[in-house]
């Protein structure tokens, strides 16, 4: 290989890693920075690209709680207390698009929620191919999922970023012009990031890329990439 | 003055039912017509107070008052259900937020409402002991339903079969009690609080049972073909969620498809309810929007209208008792000549013998008076009770 398709690769694996940091537990600290200041109102988010998205919009101003959740959020199991955590917050980010299971199974105020990807619900990936099973007169279903690292996709994580700016200028009146301010910014770093993944991948549609889960569908489909996935679906699997 | 008394005493105790007779008829007279007066007044403060707190509500279309009584006091027959995403469709509206309610499920004699925990901050509920619902199957009992069911947080509570013929039907649900309400004088302290998911759950419309992929299920799969598995009648569905089974818990369909009876509407001001009024007037509208405040006004003018025919009635029959009385005391005067005459004889005036039998009369009246002032005062302490218990 090239030493500048090297550097190129090393470039696209940055840009990913921005992008995909919510499988891993280090990742998230920083998101508690502010978690001392008892007076800020609280958001909680379920993976840390939300949280991190909270935190460049809401700054200052609100403090942003993403701590509570031990191992892949994706697939994290919470304690009571942990829900509890959730419902005294001011405002619930959620990723949408199946993320997160275990909020089928908490009692969350839904006046708090904020789903993320609500308006992009038609360009969510359907993953059609899980078991189905049958038992019973109800007959056939499955317990199959939408695809939902939609925040891999730059123009999704930008719609995303927006709706967390809408909801913060909504519920915290008073900063909107901060809030504003800030989400421009981001906005700005991920179409950054968008043109170099682009200008890196543009050309690169027949070259296979081997990605460790089936976990990169926006990413795929936004640059198309010939992705080669070797590993299950889960980040501990093995 | 106490030798008058105590004469007309003696006379009132040596005709004791006479007397009883008399006080009796006073103490209804009076207790009628005031004591309907205050069950009326105190309903009518207990409706309109819970629906001035309920802003709008939204149902299916049908009857509006029983919409408005299963939602307000859980009690009425269970309306026509509409489906969950109608309650997402007002949070999209960005006018309001909406509390679901799915209520057609008991456990004995008590409700089993479904809803989220929006509910507990819109009603003001506190927990008294233990904690807020935070997981499937878990419960909050209202304070009067604790008592009376005798559980505690870590106690359990039993979902009611819809019905005992239908053995295909509805699977029990064992629900952990994990909080027990402030007693709040209302109807959530006769209610069992769930998360509405629990409630479909009950409902079959999500379900656990054990992992047929796995090598363990083997004995109760019939085929597999392809990516499906076919699965025996001997699939063990549980009936309680617990750690250890909660991840198997999984929903069926689209739960913006699943049924709610009601939703509780609580508009940001007034200007998004008279918006979010209008987004209903549609005529395929299959769900309609109301006041609560507007159906119990309309229902309590029903309530007194009856109420007014009701006092007339009483009155009049108040007025020929009032006359058959002054008859019994006419005759009474008559039938005591021979009395009086004695009394003259030895030495009392007629002026003594009149405060003799006036003082009869007014102790009569006194006691009849009072008694229905005790009546009076009971009725308006166990008044709402009384109401609640007509209501049901």
């Amino acid at each position: 290989m090239k030493p500048h398709t090297i550097k190129r690769f090393r470039a696209v694996l940055v840009a990913i890693a921005l992008l995909l940091p919510s499988c891993s537990r280090e990742t998230s600290e920083s998101s508690t920075q502010d978690a001392g200041d008892k007076n800020k109102p609280v958001i909680c988010t379920v993976n840390y690209p939300l949280a991190y998205f909270a935190q460049r919009i809401g700054g200052k101003h609100l403090t942003i709680e993403f701590s509570s959740i031990k191992g892949d959020p994706a697939f994290w199991q919470p304690k009571a207390a942990d829900v509890n955590k959730f419902q005294v917050a001011d405002l619930i980010l959620i990723n949408g698009a199946s993320y997160a299971k275990w909020l089928s199974i908490a009692s969350l105020p839904q006046s708090k929620i904020v789903n993320t990807s609500a308006a992009f619900k038609d360009q969510y990936i359907d993953q059609s191919n899980s078991i189905k099973h049958a038992h019973g007169p109800s007959g056939e279903h499955d317990h199959g999922r939408i695809a939902f690292t939609t925040w891999l996709d730059p123009a999704l994580a930008i719609m995303q970023a927006k709706a967390i700016c809408r909801a913060f200028v909504r519920e915290f009146p008073g900063h909107e012009a901060y809030f504003e301010k800030r989400y421009e910014e981001l906005k700005l770093d991920l179409q950054k990031i968008d043109n170099a993944l682009e200008h890196l991948l543009s050309d690169k549609q027949d070259v296979p890329l081997i990605m460790s889960h089936p976990i990169y569908q926006y990413l795929e489909r936004r640059y198309g990439i010939n992705a080669k996935r070797v590993l299950g679906t889960r980040c501990d699997s093995k | 003055m106490s030798d008058v008394l105590y004469m007309a005493w003696r006379y009132l105790v040596y005709h004791k039912v006479k007397t009883t007779i008399l006080i009796a008829s006073i103490t209804l007279i009076v207790y009628l017509p005031v004591g309907l007066n205050v069950v009326v007044s105190q309903s009518a403060v207990s409706l309109t107070d819970r629906a001035k707190e309920t802003p709008l509500i939204i149902g299916a279309k049908g009857s509006s008052l029983e919409l408005v009584l299963n939602s307000l006091y859980f009690e009425s027959s269970t309306p026509e259900s509409m489906v969950f995403g109608e309650s997402t469709r007002i949070f999209d509206s960005e006018l309001a937020i909406a509390i679901p309610l799915y209520t057609p499920f008991r456990a004995r004699a008590h409700p089993i409402v479904g809803t989220t925990i929006d509910y507990f901050d819109f009603r003001n509920l506190v927990i008294a002991e233990g904690r807020q619902i935070a997981l499937l199957g878990e419960c909050v009992v209202g304070a009067k339903a604790a008592n009376h069911l005798e559980v505690r947080p870590g106690d359990f509570i039993v979902s009611s079969p819809e019905s005992v013929f239908d053995f295909a039907g509805v699977y029990p649900l064992k629900m952990k009690v994990v909080g027990i309400l402030k007693s709040h004088e209302s109807p959530d302290d006769h209610a069992i609080f769930v998360d509405i998911k629990t409630t479909w759950v009950i409902k079959g419309l999500a379900h656990g049972h054990e992992d047929l992929s796995k090598p363990e299920a083997a004995s109760r799969v019939l085929q597999i073909s392809g990516g499906n598995i076919i699965a025996n009648a001997s699939v063990v569905q549980y009936n309680e969620i617990s750690p250890a089974n909660i991840d198997a818990f999984h929903f069926h369909g689209d739960p913006s498809a699943f049924p709610l009876t009601a939703a509780i509407v609580v508009p940001h001001d007034e200007k998004s309810a008279t918006l979010l009024q209008g987004h209903y007037l549609g005529e395929g509208e299959q769900v309609q929007i109301i006041e609560p405040t507007q159906v119990m006004d309309d229902l309590l003018a029903t309530v007194l209208a009856v109420q007014n025919y009701v006092i007339t009635a009483v009155v009049l029959v108040s007025l020929s008792t009032l006359a058959t009385m002054a008859l019994v005391f006419m005759l009474s005067w008559r039938s005591r000549q021979r009395e009086i005459e004695t009394i003259h004889k030895i030495g009392g005036a007629k002026g003594r013998v009149l405060a003799i039998v006036a003082s009869e009369i007014v102790v009569v009246l006194a006691m009849g008076i009072g008694f229905a002032a005790v009546l009076t005062g009971l009725t308006a302490i166990y008044g709402s009770e009384i109401i609640r218990v007509i209501i049901s």
